[in-house]
């Protein structure tokens, strides 16, 4: 039996700005969208290490786009998420969900 | 411009050639009315953060390629030493500061070259690791031993020729990157 991907809670983030950004998502843009939607200052090691590792799982692919002159001519690397990175994201939601399932967070209490 | 350039050569050392091209373009298209401290500080780090990742994927190999390093280089420097060790007179001479930079320093730039050419993806990475090991050693050792003979010419001579040898390595290593880079780029237009 085929273990399942399990991916880490900052891979998810990432999976889920490349998701938001649709066909405009690379470094710059990533790391823009974690700010802003996800409150995190990203070190850029760590985002592209990151790339780099869910690359490797097979999770995202990427692609090179046109040089331009406001890059010093060099390409952006656009990032697009696989139909495996979306079926181990969906299932980390699920496990967040049936966890979450009965806890009243907002309130800080149990319910 | 060449700033951009020099950081890409700088992250293909630890990256592929096209995630090195797109990083150092980021950084580029970012930097916007930053200063180049900003830029080269985050071209440090993701560069120190993707060596550190290219070692814990593959430690034995990033090691193995390093010793191999070691090995070669070690060998090219005895060769450069002993012709001077042999003739005692030629020893803090000018004559000899010069072959043994010619020798030591070319010798660091073929083992760099050797070591990306044997394996493109682990070269370069041990090149780095031999340089920052190398170094390390020279300034313990130096600061370990540290008298007043130490701060003699020929000391502060022989000490800076062995010290900048991890210029020429890195230079090596980034020269047969760059080479396998362009190979690799242009072998799908054939």
């Amino acid at each position: 039996m085929a273990t399942a991907l399990n991916l880490g809670e900052f891979e998810q983030l990432i999976l889920l700005a490349v998701l938001r950004l649709g066909d405009g998502a690379y470094g710059v843009t990533i790391r823009a969208e974690l700010a802003e939607r996800g409150g995190r200052n990203v070190a850029p090691g760590a985002l592209y290490t990151a790339l780099e590792r869910l690359e490797a799982k097979r999770v995202i692919t990427s692609r090179m786009g046109d040089p331009t002159p406001q890059r010093g001519g060099r390409a952006k690397r656009y990032v697009t998420v696989t139909p495996v990175g979306k079926e181990a994201l969906a299932r980390a939601v699920q496990a967040y969900e049936r966890l979450l399932d009965g806890l009243d967070l907002m309130r800080g209490a149990h319910a | 411009m060449r700033e951009t350039s020099c950081a890409q050569r700088v992250l293909a050392l630890f990256t592929s050639p096209e995630c090195a091209e797109a990083i150092a373009g980021d950084f580029a298209e970012a930097r916007g009315d930053r200063s180049a401290a900003w830029f080269w500080w985050q071209v440090l780090t993701t560069a120190t953060a993707l060596g550190g990742r290219a070692i814990a994927t593959a430690p034995l190999a990033s090691v193995g390629v390093a010793a191999l390093g070691v090995l070669q280089f070690g060998s090219l420097a005895f060769a450069g030493f002993a012709p001077v060790a042999m003739f005692p007179a030629l020893l803090s001479t000018p004559a000899s500061w010069v072959w043994l930079s010619v020798t030591w320093w070319s010798g660091a730039f073929f083992t760099g070259f050797t070591l990306v050419s044997l394996s493109p993806a682990r070269g370069a990475l041990g090149s780095v690791l031999l340089a920052l090991i190398g170094a390390a050693l020279l300034l313990v050792s130096r600061l370990v031993g540290l008298d007043g003979r130490d701060l003699h010419i020929p000391n502060v001579v022989f000490w800076s020729i062995t010290t900048f040898t991890a210029v020429p390595l890195l230079a090596g290593a980034m020269a047969a990157r760059s080479r396998v880079a362009s190979v690799a780029t242009a072998a799908p237009a054939r």
